[in-house]
């Protein structure tokens, strides 16, 4: 072979190589892009699986607490301080519901004396019963409830019940 | 070299050396691109083991919230069975399951007031029991079998004296008979011999003179028919949910403890209510 065959072999040669190499980016390039994308997907899920988990965690213990009124099979009163429905409950019946304004915080609490000027519970909070078009903000330690609900949830409550805020 | 070998080989010489070039900065970006390969690969095991992690986390915490939503949902939670809500502050009641109202109407619940047992020193309070009951049995065209309270009212209402009327008991009469007992029959025996028994019902009790009578347990006297509607669906303690031949005391507090609905209530009540249904009294 002439040394112009030689040097044209290895241009064809290395023209052959510099495609091959060519094939070979493209075929990482695409491989960047899906891992990219595949990254960005699974971050995006973590994300989500992240937030769903703190959305049922706060569920579950909003359902938790929920569920212990339920276990109590005597009259008692549940408080959702989310949305302000004051229940008055035997076991899992809900016999009335009603929504009120409350200034109270979480817990479980012992009635200790009612009339009907009022229901008072221990750690000193207090069930008022008010008018039904009442508008005022409930004082801190207050649940504000409209009379004709207080009036058919009163004579149903002992001392000793338990008013559950949750 | 002759200058036609060397132009004959400049070209493809040239070429060789630009390919050569090219291909070795091809080769030093291709080890660039392995690197950034490599490490996308890593970060991508790591976002997937993250991913797994968190989802494993959410997956828990889920499935928790899942198993207690489906247990209260279950159909072994009292809530999810049929129960009947009274409440004597709006006079209603609900026939419910869970949060569906499945029939609701207005009701007379008890009055509240007292009535002396005359002599005694006791006295009845005629109030719904608050608490759980339970549906007992359900009766078809049931007799209301009035209880003492009943003649002690009448007495009281129309200011006369009271008589408990005992077998072999003979009650003489202004007209010159006798009040007594014949079979299941309280009946006024004639000087002719003639017993002819006595027809009553609520507000037309047995009279004579000033004795007002309260027939025994048993007797056809002590049962009134037509009072109570079509059906009673019985709740023990002598409590029951019943028609009523008053209609309008319905959605007022003023029965003697039972509670009352329409004649056309109580026959929906008895269709669709089973014994064994609770039924809560607030």
């Amino acid at each position: 072979m002439t040394p112009r065959g030689i040097l044209i072999a290895l241009t064809l040669l290395l023209a052959m190589v510099s495609a091959a190499l060519i094939d070979k980016r493209s075929e990482i390039l695409d491989e960047l892009d899906l891992l990219e994308e595949a990254s960005a997907k699974a971050v995006d899920a973590t994300v989500n699986a992240g937030i769903t988990l703190e959305i049922d965690r706060i569920r579950l213990a909003l359902e938790r607490a929920r569920s212990t009124p339920s276990k109590d099979a005597t009259p008692h009163l549940a408080l959702g301080l989310g949305d302000g429905r004051l229940s008055l409950e035997r076991g899992e019946i809900v016999l009335r519901a009603t929504t009120v304004r409350a200034a109270v915080p979480r817990g479980a609490h012992t009635v200790e004396a009612i009339d009907a000027k009022g229901i008072k519970l221990s750690g000193g909070f207090t069930l008022l019963p008010v008018a039904a078009d009442d508008s005022t903000a409930a004082a801190a330690g207050t649940v504000r409830v409209p009379r004709a609900d207080f009036d058919a949830m009163r004579p149903n409550l002992a001392v000793g019940a338990t008013a559950y805020f949750f | 070299m002759s200058t036609t070998t060397f132009r004959s080989l400049l070209i493809p010489g040239a070429a060789t050396l630009i390919l050569a070039g090219v291909a070795g900065w091809q080769l030093s970006d291709l080890q660039v691109l392995r690197a950034e390969q490599a490490a996308h690969r890593a970060a991508l095991a790591g976002d997937s083991a993250m991913l797994v992690t968190a989802q494993g986390a959410a997956r828990v915490v889920t499935d928790s919230l899942t198993a207690l939503l489906d247990l209260r949902a279950s159909s072994d939670s009292a809530a999810n069975r049929p129960y009947l809500v009274v409440s004597i502050a709006d006079n209603r009641l609900w026939f419910r399951r869970g949060d569906e109202v499945l029939f609701t109407t207005r009701v007379a619940t008890g009055s509240g007031k007292f009535l002396e047992k005359a002599g005694t020193g006791e006295q009845w309070k005629f109030e719904t029991p608050r608490g759980r009951l339970v549906v007992q049995r359900k009766d078809i065209e049931p007799a209301w079998v009035p209880p003492d309270w009943h003649f002690e009212e009448a007495a009281q209402k129309r200011k006369l004296d009271l008589i408990r009327l005992e077998k072999g008991m003979e009650v003489p009469t202004p007209e010159g008979g006798v009040v007594t007992i014949v079979g299941n029959n309280v009946v006024t025996r004639y000087p002719d011999g003639r017993e002819v028994p006595f027809e009553v019902r609520d507000g037309a009790e047995i009279r004579v003179g000033n004795q007002l009578v309260i027939p025994p347990f048993g007797t056809n006297q002590r049962r009134y028919t037509g009072v109570l509607g079509a059906n009673r669906l019985y709740l023990g303690d002598g409590y029951a949910i019943h028609g009523t031949d008053n209609p309008s005391s319905i959605g007022r507090s003023v029965s003697h403890g039972c509670i009352r609905v329409r004649n056309e209530d109580i026959e929906t009540l008895f269709r669709i209510v089973s014994v064994g249904t609770p039924v809560y009294v607030y």
